[in-house]
């Protein structure tokens, strides 16, 4: 195995709460290759997004933040303020969930792609303003000269989604964090986003953190997929195999509580409960309580992430029963 | 709608204001009790006396005769005489409005001045010690009469340490800005109080927003994140609460005056009253409104400069 472009290995994060420390995140790793698509799915709530934000520490002071998030041999999480910005938007760039909010109302568009150019140096006004039309141009936004004039609440929802794509592309990251990005836009919207995100990390060469709770965005755009609940990944492998075979209880119960596109009319199975309270220590597997599989273990002892087939892990004691069915 | 536009028809909303004021201050100075012939002649003019400086100015016409007269004169530029002062009223404004403009202005800017700076400190320190003594300082200013503030600088810099000026004038623009510095100051304390606290809590609310998560995931600078994404966003509504202000401030501007002896509208418009000169306390309160008016539309333009969403 290559060596990883990004390696998570044990993040934590907590944010201190009335009722003691909430785990939002609770031991994730995971790798990303140079080039390769990774899906991190799950609820809400499952701590998806904070790791995603905690990559590059855009979470606030309130957050705690342990593990490592390993980066080209530099630790992300330990490095010095000025190193980090040079690795935000340079290296790793990150994209979210409503464009609207992410984009600043004051400014426009131009001003928001100039000034990422500025902040990693290299060009003048006039080759920025060039490389703006072009970034628009990249990201499918036609007469682009004109377009860096319009302010945010001028574009259409899909336009801005594309606004911020470009924004992000501007200092030709390695990385692209993308948290939910179709999520906030209507449905056809989407599949146009999706098809652009994958298009531009296949022609850019650039990796790419999808998260989504979207188990078909997932399946249309991953290359591999780490399945998060209750802050922990219970699951992780190529993504045709952990949907074809899943070992672990959740992603079963998750893939049969999803609209099957050209299957037959099999009924929807949604998973009964809810997701755990995450400001209290889970002492065994956090699904457990809803879970179709759980034996007595399961309450006790917290199943360990280890190997299940030749490229995928689960944390599950019932991951041969799951895999069997 | 063009910004041209805009402006354009928010001056000629201006008219109407200016008529209504006029009409509502006509018939507000005549409710005040007694008149401006007993103010001046006292209690023991003789009664053919009172009738003939009634008569001489224009008193024993009936109400909306004088009214009318008021009405006309007031669309050509003319406001009259001042009964008290027996000079034309334009001729008083004109003299004193000055003194009361600069020291609005200047009180404007050292509020402005003292609370965006201290209110950036403390919204990125919150809940520091920073962030507890501007708050606690401004408390302090913010509870303070102004009176009580004015005649404590006056004790301190002006009697004591004799820095500055008791009260007057001055000449010449460092003059009137050095006999002003302390009156403006006084005006300035509970305003920048105001401006302070709305600034503050505007930023910590900026502060949460995804854009500035956005804008930091670019890579780009503390400083530049604080002051090109936060700090614009956050005075957008600071801008109108000083626009919004300017009539209060010209309020306090009466008070201010009195104590610094400053030969502004404010300390004027208080002689006027006690004399019951009607023609001065009109066309004063007009001026004022007008002032007022003009603050509403300049802070209406800072707005659309700062905030696109407005006027397009």
């Amino acid at each position: 195995m290559t060596a990883a472009l990004l390696r998570v290995e044990d993040l934590r994060v907590g944010f201190a709460a009335p009722g003691g420390t909430v785990r939002a995140v609770d031991g994730v790793s995971f790798a990303v290759d140079a080039g390769e698509i990774v899906g991190l799915v799950g609820e809400s709530g499952s701590g998806k997004s904070v790791t995603l934000r905690a990559i590059t520490r855009l979470l606030r002071r309130t957050a705690t933040v342990s593990g490592r998030a390993e980066w080209r041999g530099r630790d992300l999480l330990a490095l010095p303020e000025r190193a980090l910005r040079a690795v935000r938007g340079r290296e790793i760039a990150t994209i979210f969930q409503e464009p609207m909010a992410a984009l600043n109302p004051v400014l426009t568009i131009g001003e928001q792609i100039e000034e990422s150019l500025a902040a990693h140096g290299g060009l003048d006004r006039r080759a920025r303003r060039a490389r703006a039309v072009e970034l628009l141009g990249l990201v499918g936004i036609a007469s682009g000269a004109q377009r860096l004039r319009s302010y945010p609440h001028e574009f259409s929802g899909g336009m801005r989604q594309r606004a911020t794509i470009a924004i992000a592309l501007a200092a030709q990251p390695m990385l692209l964090l993308a948290d939910e990005p179709t999520t906030a836009l209507d449905v056809t919207i989407q599949d146009q986003i999706l098809k652009l995100l994958t298009r531009l990390s296949a022609e850019l060469g650039m990796a790419m953190v999808l998260v989504t709770h979207d188990l078909g965005v997932v399946a249309e755009t991953c290359a591999r997929v780490c399945v998060m609940y209750a802050g922990r990944v219970v699951e992780a492998g190529p993504v045709g195999t952990v949907f074809a075979r899943p070992r672990h209880a959740y992603t079963a119960a998750l893939l049969r509580s999803m609209p099957q596109g050209g299957a037959a009319r099999q009924p929807l199975v949604p998973i009964p409960g809810q997701p755990p309270r995450l400001d209290q220590a889970i002492p065994g597997c956090p699904f457990a309580p809803r879970c179709g599989f759980v034996e007595a273990r399961c309450w006790t002892d917290a199943p360990p992430f280890s190997q299940v087939a030749p490229a995928q892990w689960a944390a599950c004691w019932a991951a041969e029963r799951v895999g069997a069915c | 709608m063009s910004r041209a536009g805009l402006v354009a028809a928010r001056l000629l909303q201006i008219v109407p204001t200016f008529l209504a004021i006029g009409a509502v201050v006509f018939v507000l100075a005549r409710l005040l009790p007694g008149d401006p012939v007993s103010a001046m002649l006292g209690d023991r003019a003789t009664e053919e006396a009172v009738t003939r400086l009634r008569a001489q100015l224009g008193l024993d016409q009936p109400l909306w005769t004088q009214f009318l007269l008021f009405a006309g004169r007031m669309l050509h530029g003319d406001f009259g005489t001042s009964i008290a002062l027996r000079v034309p009223v334009t001729a008083v404004i004109a003299e004193r409005l000055p003194a009361t403009l600069v020291l609005t202005a200047l009180a404007t800017v050292l509020a402005v001045g003292l609370a965006v700076p201290l209110a950036f400190v403390a919204a990125t320190q919150a809940g520091r010690w920073p962030d507890t003594l501007i708050r606690a300082a401004f408390q302090v200013g913010l509870s303070s009469p102004i009176f009580y503030v004015g005649l404590l600088l006056l004790t301190v810099f002006a009697a004591g340490l004799r820095w500055f000026p008791v009260g007057g004038y001055g000449d010449g623009v460092a003059g009137h800005l050095y006999h002003l510095l302390l009156p403006a100051l006084t005006l300035a304390l509970s305003f920048s109080a105001v401006i302070m606290r709305n600034l503050r809590a505007a930023i910590l609310e900026v502060l949460q927003a995804e854009f500035v998560d956005f804008a930091r995931s670019k890579g780009l600078s503390r400083r530049v994140v604080l002051f090109r994404h936060v700090l614009r966003n956050a005075l957008l509504s600071t801008v109108t609460l000083v626009g919004l202000q300017v009539g209060t401030l010209l309020g306090g501007a009466v008070i201010t005056e009195s104590v610094f002896a400053v030969p502004g509208v404010g300390r004027l418009m208080v002689d006027s009253i006690f004399a019951r000169d009607y023609p001065v306390i009109q066309a004063l309160t007009l001026v004022l409104a007008v002032i007022v008016s003009l603050a509403f539309l300049v802070t209406d333009l800072v707005q659309m400069w700062l905030d696109p969403r407005v006027a397009r």
